[in-house]
């Protein structure tokens, strides 16, 4: 039977004509034709039989809607592109939020896979010393498999100018993860030749999805290995690492001749991962890991910190630990907290265009009634046209978030894998409602015009309107202010004198521990390479630190003499100062005699934190304690050398000494455009050990990425509400200059002052946003202080000027938007008012 | 002048099968023939006639062919079909059994 009504909408057209042409011959063969009745109506009531009638009104309703559409395209306009902005922004920044921070569904049993972090007394590491993983995996009865990553950055290919990234790993790394291949095989237990495991992606857009690839010998550092497999489309690991290629980590030192990674105890620098054992939470394997990071204490109490301990996350949480999850969940409440502020203000938006929409049609729908459609056939009409709206609004909305998505894609280092697409799931979401936003605001009054109030109606419309105006005034106040915070931030940021003089200064990176270079050999590798870039005619001054100023890595330490100071801790030899031009206000550099025991150097703000003076010469640091304690031989001025953004840091130096010069990293004032000319220098010293080489500028640039994304995100924000409500408030006049047509006409015939009726019109505005624009101002100076002040931002909130400026920037937005339909109120020509009913 | 009613609810579909068991015919014979067989009485109106028969068709219990009549008009005639047939039975039956009932219901109230 259903597929006979379905054949009926088919052949409908050729049924209904038999149906008709079947009738004609019955009312012919009838005595008396007359008594045969209505014929159309008969035919109808045939048809409906089939019971198709709905899908004839849809249809109806649908032709109807979209007349309604081209005749007020502004309307129609104007709420697409509300709802495509509106929408669509969010959904982009919550797709990026979903896939970078929150999403963890592509790991298998992500609640029992953990990262392990190394902590001790005086340092706490990202990762752990590779013989510690060893141990802690012979030594537990918590985990059930132990694994790691290493990351590596090497030449791909004979050019060894390409460096792609790379990890060694554990071999029972994809067994792990539940990865598979889609080439080849993943690595397993026992490689013994060796081999490599290329990304899905690398081997998609760098060699061109080459099957051959598989079995075919290939050069990572210079040195050949196997192709085994290629990984599976997605998979890049557990935090999805941006990583090109995976190979054993028994394997390294084929790759890296000499390396100790796998031997020294000392280095934190291998990943480690682990799979808990069934029913154990990842507080009671914290727990239980401390014995045996006491019983490795015990064995090499030289290169193992005090109190070792290692902290473990879980993958459900994207390997956090609680501070970091923290930080994201600030991150994240402020990034959905404006968001939905831009949705409350399109909402708000939208619900005034609409009561506008349907009380310009009260009278259409009137009409309606009046000719005998029932309430629900009216309410229909109007569900159609949201439904049609708000499909359009949602497919422009998801573009629109596609394009942020993958702008701040663009923008950022994200890892791989991340998908600008945004998620059906969240899609739906966003067109239910939408749909419920428009729906609802959009039956309300034309329900009440169909229960024929609409003169009592008339007043109330207009009140609700003028709230409207000013939640939007409120919502764009609020985030024009934190727009404008974040771009102050920026400005003073790019424009900051750092501390420090970073042009022309170049970062050479190498891990002289991966080519098993360790104490003598690398300080006479460091020597050599020192004296071979001094002698460029092209370099001014070197250096050699332990951590890159600008760079990544990042060593602080809390004080308990220098409250809430983050002190930065850098390793630094004598020419460090000298080189980045940080000025040493008392005292002296370091000097060749000074060790690690001996000698530090503090920035003044530590001295005045901690000693409440500049004069510290001679005195030990830290003031208290019972650990180690140096003596102070000079004060250098503070310098923002890592963390650009914050105001809470200070720094303390440290004389390098011959143990550092394995992870040495080298400074150079290069008078070039071109820093290549140290990897030159380095390699003609020894041509098998290829150093990377950037410049401090460009990390510099990165660092100011977040901040610059902040502020082009927030700018974003607040110029979208600002539209939006410069539409709002636009609409709100217009409104009011047609309901009051006939008066304007009047008072113009009997002489009104043009003044007068412009007031007349934009009287009804200063309520709603001088409120809005007041109470806004207060909630994002008090409202966001504390959230915006910390973490991630550093912003200023209380500042007078940017208070100033956006609301500046907002009353003449809205006097412009206001002004141009109450201008064309005063056009009104008296005679054609009078007519208007 | 016999007085004319229309057809008692719920049986002109068993009534409009009943008079096809015999041979396939038109709309407005099948009309006709309602109104003969009940001697008059019953006067099957074209506003009830025409979707019974859209509901026939849609049920399947009929097929409907354009053939020409005696009279050399072109009419589309409704043949039973074998469902059709079956659903006569089922119809006669129950409308039987209802019957009796409302019979028995007014021999006890006497």
């Amino acid at each position: 039977m259903i597929w006979r009504r379905l054949l009926y909408l088919l052949r409908r057209r050729r049924i209904e004509r038999e149906l008709a042409e079947e009738m004609a011959a019955h009312r012919e063969m009838m005595g008396a034709p007359q008594d045969f009745g209505n014929s159309t109506r008969l035919h109808e009531e045939a048809g409906d039989v089939w019971g198709w009638r709905w899908l004839d009104e849809i249809g109806q309703d649908l032709r109807h809607g979209m007349r309604v559409f081209r005749r007020t395209p502004t309307f129609t306009l104007t709420v697409v592109a509300v709802l495509t902005l509106g929408l669509g922004l969010n959904l982009g920044l919550v797709q990026i939020l979903n896939a970078a921070l929150l999403k963890t569904d592509d790991l298998r049993d992500p609640g029992t896979l953990v990262r392990l972090r190394q902590i001790g007394r005086h340092m706490s590491s990202s990762g752990v010393s590779y013989p510690v993983t060893q141990f802690i995996k012979e030594h537990n009865d918590v985990l059930s498999s132990v694994f790691v990553v290493h990351m590596v950055r090497a030449g791909w290919g004979n050019n060894t100018s390409e460096q792609i990234p790379a990890a060694f790993v554990s071999s029972n790394f994809f067994r792990e993860l539940g990865a598979g291949a889609v080439q080849g095989r993943v690595l397993h237990e026992g490689e013994t030749s060796p081999v490599v495991v290329l990304s899905h992606e690398f081997w998609r857009s760098r060699l061109g999805s080459d099957a051959a690839i598989v079995g075919s010998t290939v050069r990572f550092n210079g040195k050949s290995a196997t192709v085994a497999g290629v990984a599976s489309a997605g998979f890049y690991g557990p935090r999805a690492d941006r990583v090109h290629m995976w190979i054993p980590i028994e394997q390294v030192e084929h790759f890296y001749p000499g390396s100790r990674l796998k031997t020294e105890w000392a280095n934190p620098n291998v990943n480690m991962y682990a799979r808990l054992k069934p029913g154990v939470s990842a507080a009671a394997a914290e727990a239980a890991l401390r014995t045996p990071m006491a019983e490795a204490r015990k064995l090499h109490p030289k290169e193992v910190d005090e109190d070792p301990w290692l902290s473990v996350s879980t993958g459900d949480r994207n390997f956090r630990g609680d501070k970091e999850d923290r930080e994201v969940n600030t991150i994240v409440a402020l990034i959905t907290g404006l968001c939905l502020l831009v949705l409350a203000v399109a909402c708000a938006n939208l619900t005034s265009l609409m009561v506008a929409h349907i009380s310009a049609r009260m009278k259409e729908f009137q009409m309606r009634a009046a000719l005998g459609a029932g309430r629900g056939r009216v309410v229909r009409q109007i569900l159609t046209e949201c439904v049609l709206l708000v499909a359009a609004g949602t497919i422009g909305g998801w573009y629109a978030g596609f394009v942020v998505a993958n702008w701040i894609l663009a923008q950022t280092d994200a890892p791989f894998g991340l998908s600008p697409v945004p998620d059906w799931r969240l899609t739906l979401a966003i067109f239910l409602f939408g749909l419920v936003a428009l729906v609802g605001v959009g039956l309300l009054p034309a329900w009440r015009a169909l229960s024929n109030r609409l003169v009592a109606g008339r007043t109330t419309r207009n009140f609700t309107q003028r709230i409207l105006v000013g939640v939007q005034v409120l919502g764009s106040c609020v985030l024009l202010l934190i727009a404008g915070m974040t771009a102050k931030k920026l400005q003073s940021l790019a424009s900051a004198d750092l501390g420090f003089s970073m042009n022309h200064i170049a970062v050479m990176e190498v891990s002289l521990s991966q080519y098993g270079l360790q104490a003598d050999a690398a300080a006479a590798y460091w020597r050599a390479v020192r004296d071979a870039v001094a002698g460029n005619g092209r370099v001014s001054g070197v250096a050699l630190t332990t951590l890159a100023p600008m760079g990544n890595s990042l060593a602080t330490t809390d004080y308990n003499d220098a409250p809430g100071l983050k002190v930065t801790t850098m390793t630094v030899d004598a020419d460090f100062h000298g080189l980045l031009q940080i000025p040493i206000l008392t005292g002296r550099k370091f000097e060749a005699a000074d060790t690690r025991e001996s000698a530090i150097i503090i920035s003044r703000r530590l001295a005045e934190t901690m000693y409440g003076t500049l004069d510290v010469l001679g005195r030990s640091f830290p003031k208290s304690g019972d650990g180690p304690r140096a003596t102070i031989v000079g004060v250098a001025a503070d310098a923002r050398l890592i963390k650009v953004v914050a105001t809470d840091t200070a720094e303390s130096y440290s004389p390098m000494g011959p143990k550092d010069l394995s992870n040495a990293i080298l400074l150079a004032r290069v008078d070039s455009a071109d820093a290549t000319v140290l990897r030159r220098a380095a390699q003609s010293v020894s041509p098998a050990i290829a150093p990377a080489v950037r410049w401090m500028k460009d990390d510099f640039d990165k660092k100011l990425l977040a901040p610059r994304m902040t502020i082009a995100g927030a700018g974003f924000m607040g110029g979208l509400a600002l539209i939006l409500t410069c539409i709002g408030i636009s609409g709100l006049v217009s409104y009011t200059v047609s309901l009051r047509t006939k008066e304007i006409g009047i008072r113009l015939a009997l002489g009104a002052e043009k003044n007068s009726v412009l007031w007349l019109v934009l009287r009804g505005l200063i309520w709603p946003v001088s409120i809005g624009a007041v109470v806004g101002a207060f909630a994002a100076t008090f409202g966001l202080a504390r959230p915006l002040s910390g973490q991630p931002l550093f912003l200023d909130p209380g500042d007078p000027l940017t208070v100033t400026l956006s609301l500046a920037v907002l009353a003449a937005s809205g006097m412009i938007a206001g002004s141009l339909p109450a201008l064309r109120a005063l056009a009104i020509d008296p005679s054609s008012a009078l007519r208007q009913e | 002048m016999p007085r004319e009613t229309g057809v008692p609810t719920g049986t002109l579909i068993m009534m409009v099968l009943q008079v096809l068991r015999n041979g396939p015919l038109h709309g407005y014979a099948i009309a006709q023939r309602i109104h003969t067989l009940s001697n008059d009485e019953l006067r099957v109106e074209e506003g009830s006639l025409y979707p019974a028969m859209q509901k026939l068709l849609m049920q399947g219990w009929v097929k409907a062919e354009w053939t020409i009549s005696e009279t050399g008009r072109k009419v589309r005639e409704y043949r039973l079909s074998p469902a059709g047939r079956k659903q006569l039975e089922t119809e006669v039956n129950e409308y039987e059994r209802m019957s009796a009932a409302v019979r028995a219901v007014l021999a006890g109230a006497q």
